[in-house]
C-alpha cells in the first residue's frame, strides 16, 4: 500500500553524531504507538548536505526540512504535523532552498557548497565542439570586449573584480594587465601558463581538457585589452588529451572567425599557438617559461625587469595560469560587480581544490573564497576513511605548508592560508591523518624540489640537498639536536637568498612542519622513534595485550612474521619483520603499535 | 563572415538543440581514460546504432570532478532530469543501455549519488 506521507531521518556521518539514529527509533515508536505505521514510512537516507544544521528530519510530501531536532522535539512534529498537518514553524529550517524540486545531479545538496566558475563548463559541454561553448554564453565575453569596451575599460573590469592570480601567488590580474597595456611597444604577446607541475594538482588540465575554448577566449580578451596580437599556451607534454583538445579548439575557433584576422568583424587580430613543455616544474615560474618558449633552458632569471616591461623576446608580455584565465569570459558576460561578491573582500571569486590523501571523495571541487577547510574536508570530502583522525592539511604542493587540524575553522583564502604558514598555490590539498609522519611528508616534497631545482642559483641547489640530508638522517635515526637547528637556519637562509619562487618557497614544508610539528621531530632525533610508524628504521611493531586473536594481522604479513592462533594474543618476530605496516592497518582493534626499538627490547628481552 | 549577430544565433541553435532528446555524457578527462571511459563511449556509440534508438545524443565531456568514481557516464532526459551513473565499465553500460536508454528504467544501484552517501 502507498503511505500517505514520509518521514526522512539524515543517517548521515554528521547527523549521526547528533543521535539521529536514535530519533528515528524514537519517531518509529511514535508512530507505532499511535497507530499510524500503515500511512507513514520512515526511513534514514544519506548526508542531506546541512550537517551544520543537523540532525535533519524532512517531511514528504510536504517538503518539510526540520532542523537541529531533539529527542523532546519527536513528539510535537508527529502530534502536530503528521497528524494535525500543522507545520510546527519553530523547528522549521531557516533557508528554504530546498523547496524546489531537485533536478539533476548539480542540485542534490551534497554539492550545494561549491560554486562551479571556473569549471562552469566542465563535465557539461562537449569540448570537441565550439557551438556547445557558444551556446554557454562562450565567446559573448569576448564581444562585449570587442565592441562594447576599450582596452582601458577592460583592464578596469578585471581590476574592479578582484580576481587574482590563481597560479600560487595570488598577484591581482587587473594589475598585471595595466603594466602591460602600459608599455609602448608594437608587439607584445599574451602567455597562458599552463605547465601544472605541483604533485596532485590538475585543475588546469580539466579545465584545458573540458572547456578549452574558455581559455583561448579570455587570452583574446587580454591580447585586446594589452596590445598584443599573438599567444602562446605553454602546455606541459605530459598532457596529451589537452594538447588534442586544444589544438581541436584553435582549429575551430579559426574556422568560426573567432581566431585569425578581423575576429568578429571588429579588425581586431590575434593568434594563438601552442608550445610544448618538457614537464621541468621550474617552467612554471613565469621568467623560466618565457626562456623556454625562445628555445633556451627553462631556467629563471631576476626580476625586475617583469615580463610585463620586458618578457618573450624583449617584449611586453602577459602571463597568467590557465585558472586565471578561465574566469576572465565570465567575469566580462555577468560583469566586474557580480564576481566581486563571491567569495572575501579581498580574495573574490572561488578556487578550484584537488582534494587528495585521506579523504573519501578525492577529486575535484571548486568552493568560494572563504569557505573554511571543515566544510571542504568533511562536508564536500566526506571525511576521513576509517574513522581516523584528521592530523593536517598540506595545500600548496612542495611550496605550500601544512595546516594543523586546529586550524580547520579558518576560511580560505589567499591570505589566511600564508598566515598559517602554508600558501594557497595552485590548489593541490592534501589530507593527512594519523598515520602520516610529517618528518616524512617533509621529506618527501623536498625530494621533489632537490629534482626539481634548475641548479641556476646556489642556495636552491646546494641549499635544498643539504636539507634534504638532514631530513634523510632524521629519518633513519641519525639525527640529532643540532640539526635541528641546522635545518631550521639552512631552511631560512635558502627561503630568503634564492633567485625565484621555486627556491624561496622550497623549504616551506619543513619550516612549517617544524613549527607545528617539533614534537614528532624531536621524537625523531632524541626518542629515536616515529609516531606514526612510517620511517621504517624508527619503527618496531608490537602487539598489545588488547589483540583478540581474529589472525587478521597473520594472514596479511607478507613475510609470516606474525603467529599465533585465533582467539589468542598473536606474536611478531622482529627478525623476520619488515615494518611494512599491513598488520597495522588489517587489525580492528588497534592492538598493534608502534614502538622505539629500545624500548621494545627491553619489553620483549 | 562571423559577427555578432551569428554568435547568438549559434546561441540559440545549440541550446535548443542540447534540450532535445536524450543527452549522453562521458566523462572524458584524463582521468576518466584513464579509468576505462574511452571503450565504455565506443561501446555506447556502437550500442546506439545497433538498438536503433533514436534522439540519444552521446557526447564526450571534461572532468566532472569525481575522479574516484571514474569513468562516469551522465544521462540527461529530455525533461532536464540527470541520472549519473559512475564506476562503468562495458558490463554494466549493457545493464544500463538495457535497462534505461531501452526500457526507460533508471538504474539506481550504480548512481553516483547512492553511491556517495
Amino acid at each position: 500500500m502507498l503511505e500517505r506521507m514520509q518521514i526522512v531521518i539524515c543517517g548521515g556521518e554528521s547527523c549521526q553524531n547528533y543521535k539521529s539514529l536514535e530519533l528515528k527509533d524514537a519517531i518509529e515508536n511514535m508512530i507505532e504507538e499511535k497507530k499510524l505505521s500503515d500511512d507513514i514510512i520512515v526511513h534514514a537516507t544519506g548526508c542531506f548536505g546541512l550537517c551544520e544544521k543537523g540532525p535533519i528530519i524532512a517531511i514528504y510530501p510536504d517538503e518539510v526540512f526540520y532542523e537541529h531536532v531533539k529527542l523532546k522535539d519527536i513528539q510535537e512534529i508527529i502530534e502536530s504535523h503528521v497528524i494535525n498537518q500543522i507545520v510546527v514553524e519553530r523547528l522549521k529550517i531557516q533557508d528554504p532552498i530546498t523547496q524546489k524540486r531537485l533536478k539533476g545531479f548539480r542540485q542534490f545538496d551534497i554539492f550545494r557548497k561549491q560554486k562551479r566558475i571556473t569549471l562552469r563548463n566542465c563535465g557539461v559541454i562537449s569540448p570537441l565542439k565550439i557551438e556547445e561553448y557558444i551556446a554557454h554564453d562562450g565567446y559573448f565575453g569576448l564581444s562585449k570586449a570587442l565592441f562594447d569596451m576599450t582596452p582601458i575599460e577592460v583592464v578596469e573590469e578585471i581590476k574592479t573584480s578582484g580576481l587574482r592570480g590563481r597560479g600560487g601567488g595570488g598577484f591581482p590580474t587587473g594589475l598585471k594587465w595595466e603594466f602591460a597595456q602600459k608599455q609602448k611597444s608594437d608587439v607584445k604577446y599574451v602567455i597562458c601558463n599552463a605547465d601544472e607541475g605541483d604533485p596532485g594538482a590538475f585543475m588546469d588540465r580539466a579545465v584545458l581538457e573540458g572547456d578549452p575554448h574558455s581559455i583561448l577566449e579570455a587570452m583574446a580578451i587580454c591580447g585586446y585589452a594589452i596590445g598584443a596580437k599573438q599567444g602562446y599556451i605553454y602546455v606541459r607534454a605530459e598532457y596529451p588529451v589537452a594538447i588534442e583538445r586544444l589544438n581541436h579548439a584553435i582549429k575551430q575557433a579559426y574556422e568560426f572567425g573567432l581566431l585569425g584576422k578581423n575576429i568578429l568583424n571588429s579588425s581586431f587580430d590575434f593568434d594563438i599557438e601552442l608550445r610544448l613543455g618538457s614537464g621541468a616544474f621550474v617552467c612554471g615560474e613565469e621568467t623560466a617559461l618565457i626562456a623556454s618558449i625562445e628555445g633556451n633552458r627553462g631556467m629563471p632569471r631576476l626580476k625586475p625587469p617583469f615580463p610585463a616591461v620586458s618578457g618573450l623576446w624583449g617584449k611586453p608580455t602577459n602571463v597568467n595560469n590557465v585558472e586565471t584565465f578561465a574566469n576572465v569570459p565570465v567575469i566580462m558576460v555577468k560583469g566586474a560587480s557580480w564576481f566581486n561578491k563571491i567569495g572575501t573582500k579581498d580574495s573574490p571569486g572561488t578556487k578550484v581544490f584537488a582534494l587528495g590523501g585521506k579523504i573519501k571523495n578525492t577529486g575535484l571541487i571548486e568552493v568560494p573564497m572563504g569557505t573554511t577547510l571543515r566544510e571542504v574536508v568533511y562536508d564536500i570530502g566526506g571525511g576521513i576513511p576509517n574513522r581516523k583522525k584528521l592530523k593536517a592539511i598540506q595545500t600548496g604542493g612542495p611550496s605550500g605548508g601544512c595546516i594543523t587540524a586546529d586550524s580547520i575553522d579558518t576560511p580560505i583564502d589567499f591570505d589566511t592560508l600564508k598566515k598559517l604558514g602554508s600558501m594557497m598555490g595552485s590548489g593541490g590539498m592534501i589530507i593527512m591523518d594519523e598515520d602520516n609522519c610529517m618528518v616524512d611528508a617533509a621529506r618527501f616534497y623536498l625530494d621533489f624540489t632537490v629534482d626539481e631545482s634548475c641548479g641556476k642559483c646556489t642556495p636552491c641547489r646546494e641549499g635544498t640537498k643539504r636539507m634534504l640530508d638532514i631530513l634523510n638522517r632524521i629519518c633513519e635515526g641519525g639525527g640529532t639536536m643540532e640539526d635541528l637547528d641546522k635545518l631550521e637556519a639552512l631552511a631560512h637562509m635558502v627561503q630568503e637568498t634564492s633567485l625565484c619562487g621555486l627556491g624561496q618557497t622550497a623549504p616551506n614544508p619543513v619550516i612549517s612542519t617544524l613549527k607545528h610539528f617539533k614534537d614528532e621531530y624531536l621524537a625523531h632525533v632524541v626518542d629515536k622513534t616515529c609516531p606514526a610508524g612510517v620511517c621504517r628504521e624508527l619503527t618496531n611493531f608490537y602487539i598489545t595485550d588488547q589483540c583478540v586473536g581474529c589472525t587478521k594481522c597473520a594472514v596479511n604479513c607478507p613475510v609470516g612474521a606474525i603467529t599465533g592462533w585465533p582467539n589468542t594474543i598473536h606474536k611478531l618476530d622482529l627478525n623476520l619483520c619488515i615494518r611494512c605496516g599491513a598488520c597495522k592497518q588489517a587489525c580492528p582493534v588497534g592492538a598493534i603499535v608502534t614502538k622505539k626499538p629500545i624500548e621494545e627490547v627491553l619489553n620483549h628481552g | 563572415m562571423m559577427n555578432y549577430q551569428k554568435l547568438v544565433q549559434i546561441k540559440k541553435e545549440t541550446k535548443d538543440k542540447m534540450k532535445q532528446g536524450t543527452r549522453i555524457q562521458v566523462g572524458m578527462g584524463t582521468c576518466g581514460i584513464a579509468a576505462g571511459a574511452r571503450e565504455v563511449f565506443e561501446f555506447l556509440n556502437d550500442e546506439i546504432k545497433r538498438n536503433n534508438l533514436k534522439d540519444i545524443h552521446l557526447t564526450e565531456v571534461g572532468c566532472m570532478g569525481e575522479c574516484a568514481f571514474e569513468p562516469l557516464v551522465e544521462i540527461i532526459g529530455p525533461d532536464g532530469d540527470s541520472m549519473i551513473y559512475c564506476r562503468m565499465t562495458v558490463d554494466r553500460a549493457q545493464e544500463v543501455v538495457d535497462a534505461h536508454l531501452i526500457n526507460g528504467i533508471k538504474l539506481e544501484k550504480y548512481s553516483l549519488y547512492r553511491l556517495k552517501k
